[in-house]
């Protein structure tokens, strides 16, 4: 069974038809799978704050800035972890800033 | 006695590549006590207060009042920190991972300050576990210094 954040991004309107939809939920759903138990729980956050999001609790601006603050988490994280995990980290960020802030937050 | 002479002069061998092998390693290890970052407990100190300092400042952005001068001392006092952090040696995690908690909390600031209401429920919760995190995340990485 989906979750209402995977309804409310599947249901967008998009007259463009160029929303990178499945992206955007293969990235959450990645995201709150992983392995690494901090990508994890960015991961979680972001499906709370899509849940929250859709269900009109917080506003598509205050998406945008724990979006920003999950970017500026994964680089403390990766100044802690060395750089191994820098790599790592590089890739989500480069996937949450394409897909989230440039491609979802337009379109709402 | 030439027998005697060829066996001296190889443990003489044996005990100046014992003794310079001995030296590089005691070389090393001074280079790695002289630049590997070193644990400050002040640095965890300073990073723990600053937390309950920032998390009560937060809960005042859930009410009408907006304490824009507590604000401001907090973002001064995390400057002072930079100023410590930059001083020690080895440490640019640290003073990185600073500059990042600045940033996100000018950026909840300036969140507050634009708005005519006061956070929701939400905002808050969402913002006081963002930037626990952050900071949650310079004390671990100033504890690991410690291991």
């Amino acid at each position: 069974m989906s979750e209402i954040w995977e309804d409310f991004i599947s249901n967008l309107r998009d007259n463009t038809g160029q929303m990178p939809k499945t992206e955007i939920i293969n990235l959450v759903k990645d995201l709150s799978s992983d392995t690494d138990a901090f990508l994890k729980k960015q991961g979680e956050k972001l499906a709370l704050y899509l849940n929250q999001l859709a269900e009109g609790k917080i506003t598509p601006e205050q998406l945008e800035g724990y979006v920003k603050d999950i970017n500026t988490l994964i680089k403390i994280q990766a100044l802690k972890m060395g750089v191994k995990t820098k790599a790592r980290a590089r890739k989500f960020i480069r996937g949450i800033t394409t897909l989230i802030l440039k491609e979802l937050l337009t379109k709402i | 006695m030439v027998t005697n002479q060829l066996t001296s002069s190889k443990t003489m061998k044996r005990i100046i590549y014992i003794a310079s092998f001995s030296l590089v390693l005691f070389s090393l290890s001074c280079c790695w006590l002289i630049y590997s970052p070193q644990y400050d407990p002040i640095t965890v100190e300073r990073l723990e207060g600053l937390k309950v300092e920032i998390l009560i400042l937060y809960d005042s952005f859930a009410t009408e009042s907006l304490d824009k001068a507590k604000a401001d001392s907090i973002l001064n006092g995390i400057a002072g920190m930079i100023e410590y952090e930059q001083r020690r040696k080895c440490n640019k995690e640290t003073t990185a991972q600073l500059i990042l908690i600045r940033g996100m909390l000018t950026d909840h600031i300036n969140d507050r300050l634009s708005m005519v209401g006061s956070w929701q429920n939400e905002h808050l919760l969402n913002n006081k576990q963002n930037i626990t995190e952050a900071i949650d995340g310079a004390i671990e990485t100033e504890r690991l210094k410690a291991r």
